[in-house]
């Protein structure tokens, strides 16, 4: 007999491991998620060190609170209901206090946390040298390949509706997304390369 | 490119299968990088281009802490 894919989604899966007490389920939807939350708060603070900070918040308060979730519930939903109402409430506090210092100040947490501090200029040519190569990879990707991949990262389309879309079977255009995002990892990767100890 | 980060990923794992993968991920750097990595292209393409500077080491060291009782 052929397992079927997990039931209630892969957030699900891995939130039950979490609240078991598996530290790593935990960390692969802190991946998963951290570019979006930081993105969520940083459009209402509207700065890099304070959204940073803010993010580290939201999966600290997740974390915290993880076994008062619900198995049949929306974890990313959640996830963003935490971050929106920690920006709101960052922003009340500043307005309160006249004042938009940091809740912690960086050398509070020792360096190599470097709490809210913002990308140095270095980093950030480091990223658009990076972007620039994925979007040369990809616009150089063979039709099939860029319009599944696209359908699936930008669009959000599972890949049912992708393989109705292009009249394709759904193994057929995971096997695009695959290969595309193969031949765009195998150029990135030399560029991440140097910040390897920075990662996860 | 390791397909099961992939699958992982797209959430097209099956339950055995993602046991296996965070056994893999509590032992093998290499494998989280590549996670860390897919992901990161994944936001990139998604229009999330924030830059590699250790974000979320720093979170995930972060609850570390925390889990082990501290701050």
């Amino acid at each position: 007999m052929i397992e079927s894919q997990l039931a209630g989604g892969v957030d699900a899966a891995l939130v039950a491991r979490a609240q078991q007490g598996e530290m790593i389920a935990f960390e692969v939807l802190v991946v998963k998620y951290q570019r979006r939350i930081a993105a969520t708060v940083r459009r209402v603070v509207h700065e890099d060190r304070i959204a940073e900070e803010l993010t580290q918040e939201v999966f600290l308060s997740a974390f915290v609170a993880l076994q008062s979730f619900r198995p049949d519930g929306d974890f990313a939903a959640w996830l963003f209901t935490i971050a929106r109402n920690a920006a709101r409430s960052y922003l009340r506090s500043a307005q309160n206090r006249q004042d938009d210092r940091p809740i912690q100040p960086p050398d509070e947490a020792g360096d190599s946390d470097r709490l809210g501090v913002a990308p140095s200029p270095e980093e950030e040519a480091m990223a658009h040298q990076l972007f620039k190569r994925i979007d040369a990879e990809v616009a150089a990707l063979p039709e099939v390949q860029r319009s599944a991949l696209l359908m699936r990262e930008i669009d959000g389309l599972d890949y049912k509706a992708i393989a109705v879309a292009l009249g394709q079977p759904v193994n057929t255009v995971k096997s695009h997304i695959f290969r595309a995002r193969e031949a765009i990892a195998s150029r990135a990767r030399p560029l991440l390369a140097p910040t390897r100890d920075r990662r996860w | 490119m390791d397909e099961e980060a992939s699958r992982l990923l797209d959430g097209d794992l099956t339950a055995a299968e993602l046991t296996t993968m965070l056994e893999r991920l509590k032992h093998d750097t290499a494998l989280r990088d590549e996670v860390g990595m897919q992901q990161l292209i994944r936001d990139g393409l998604a229009g999330l281009r924030t830059p590699d500077d250790g974000y979320t080491l720093r979170i995930i060291a972060r609850l570390r802490r925390a889990q082990m009782g501290g701050k």
